[in-house]
């Protein structure tokens, strides 16, 4: 026990911030040109939400493909050769992308309550960020554009814009579909902070924004619900 | 005065020499590093070897696998003989094993280890595996990683080295933890290395792990002797000593790890880097002069009054 109390993050480590950059190099280059692919999947995906009656069982039937797809190409064939922890973690991965399919196709959308226009719109802005942002984020933190984490190829922008539209670009969604997105923000948070990355803390940020939305959009039903 | 043919030939031997001295120091190539014994069988091992922690996992990326082979070379052109893994350090035994087959085998290699998994029937088959990852036949030495099912894994060590397979037995910790156990280990089991944390800033194994290992006759292996680079990045916010010029110290890298070295019962410090330059400015520290016991200890105030 004490000898366990006097591990720090830093200890769990396999890998160096340029090894962990250079991945998604090698992952964008292995990949294209199926980021055209990708952009099929954003305006699907931008279009589902943001049309008037927003087309929930195909953004989340998306949202797992791309969960399942994600676990097996970047965390089993990408990440695992660098860190055999990723064995382990490509099952939840793809546990949350059968949840997502799941609620897709059995979701009573309709019985929930949509988020307040703020809280869709922040939704709506945290979702720009991660398809959008997320990715140029690279360039402001100074690497190469090779190296940008795509939405739908790499993880932390796929959870960013995985929370948000579960926190109310359509309706609120259960919490079981919070936990794996969030977990693995706060992981990749403390990955990035313990490799000393100034990224550190975009995508555990991401997730407390995801959650006040959220819990804004929980506490408006709660009091629209009939007593 | 040159009097007659036998001086004359003395002279131009002598100058000859001298020369070539002079040529060797300026150009620091072929300074062979210092080395010590390790205590069970005599064998010489150069102060300073290579690790391999974080600094060769990089998986596929062709061109950093192309980095870590330079790295290797460099390592060996130094004079470099020990070179530690573990399998916990993901794609770092594949690289490694990728840099001696650029480097063509060095007969020079001193292979180093470890086997690392908590079921102690899987130890045969995880080190096979590794064999296959560096391209060779047996290790010169296998350690048990951070203690992991020792009672298990040492039988298998002791049943690879009945056959050949390996030379010689260790057993590894990091991080000054599990000091207990492994000095009961030191104390009453038939090994030969034993590999610890030991540097400026952490200093716990002085007290007890160094010097039994002096009495039982164990090789030593320090790992982090830079705390994977956080020492150095400390400590180079402050000068370097004047008189660090004494200690045969040029940076604070070769000044951290000069120290380590100079304790007697050290028989090989491992830094891990990515950079050809530092594993020449490590292999370096071990061709100088070595710090006394005083001037270890002008070493430890200095660093204290940081």
């Amino acid at each position: 026990m004490a000898a366990w109390s006097s591990y720090t993050l830093d200890d769990f480590l396999l890998f160096s911030l340029p090894t962990y950059e250079r991945l998604f190099e090698l992952h964008n280059r292995a990949l294209w040109p199926g980021h055209l692919l990708v952009l099929v999947a954003i305006v699907v995906l931008v279009h589902g939400v943001l049309t008037p009656a927003p087309a929930n069982r195909t953004v989340y039937t998306l949202l797992g493909v791309i969960w399942i797809w994600l676990a097996g190409s970047f965390f089993l064939m990408r990440l695992q050769p660098i860190n055999w922890f990723a064995v382990y973690l490509a099952p939840v991965i793809a546990l949350q992308g059968v949840i997502l399919l799941i609620y897709g196709w059995v979701g009573k959308f309709q019985a929930s309550v949509p988020a307040s226009a703020v809280g869709r719109w922040m939704a709506i802005g945290l979702l720009i960020f991660g398809l959008l942002g997320y990715p140029l984020s690279a360039l402001v933190l100074d690497r190469p554009w090779q190296e940008m984490e795509i939405f739908a190829l790499a993880p932390d922008p796929t959870a960013v814009a995985t929370l948000a539209v579960l926190a109310g670009c359509g309706r609120a969604a259960p919490w079981p579909l919070w936990l794996i997105p969030g977990l693995w923000c706060g992981w990749t948070g403390l990955t990035l902070w313990a490799l000393q990355s100034p990224a550190f803390f975009m995508a555990p940020t991401a997730t407390v924004v995801a959650l006040l939305i959220g819990l804004a959009a929980w506490l408006r039903r709660r009091t629209a619900a009939p007593v | 005065m040159i009097t007659d043919r036998r001086s004359l030939l003395k002279a131009v031997v002598a100058g000859a020499l001298g020369g070539t001295a002079a040529v060797l120091l300026a150009t620091g190539a072929r300074a062979r590093p210092h080395s010590r014994p390790v205590p069970s069988s005599g064998e010489e091992l150069p102060l300073v070897g290579l690790g391999s922690w974080i600094t060769f996992n990089v998986g596929d990326d062709q061109r950093a696998l192309d980095g870590s082979a330079a790295v290797i070379a460099a390592f060996f052109e130094a004079g470099g003989r020990l070179i530690d893994s573990s399998p916990m350090y993901a794609s770092s035994q594949p690289t490694i094993g990728y840099g001696l087959r650029k480097s063509g085998y060095p007969a020079q290699l001193f292979s180093a280890e470890k086997v690392w998994t908590s079921s102690g029937s899987a130890g045969a088959g995880q080190i096979a595996q590794t064999r296959d990852h560096w391209g060779v036949r047996g290790f010169d030495l296998l350690q048990i990683h951070n203690l992991v099912a020792w009672q298990d894994h040492l039988e298998t060590l002791r049943t690879l080295k009945a056959a050949g397979q390996i030379r010689y037995i260790g057993i590894t910790t990091s991080h000054g933890r599990r000091h207990e156990l492994c000095a009961k280990i030191m104390a009453t089991e038939a090994i030969d290395f034993v590999q610890f944390t030991y540097n400026m800033a952490d200093r716990q194994a002085e007290q007890r792990l160094l010097p039994l290992a002096r009495d039982r006759g164990l090789a030593v292996i320090i790992n982090r002797p830079y705390q994977r680079g956080a020492l150095i990045r400390r400590l180079s916010r402050s000068p370097l000593p004047v008189w660090a010029a004494d200690t045969g110290a040029a940076s604070w890298p070769q000044f951290l790890l000069k120290f380590i070295i100079s304790h007697p019962a050290v028989t090989c410090a491992i830094p891990a880097t990515s950079q050809v330059a530092h594993v020449r400015e490590n292999m370096a520290v071990a061709t100088g002069p070595l710090p006394d016991a005083r001037l270890r200890q002008r070493m430890v105030d200095y660093v204290a009054g940081l």
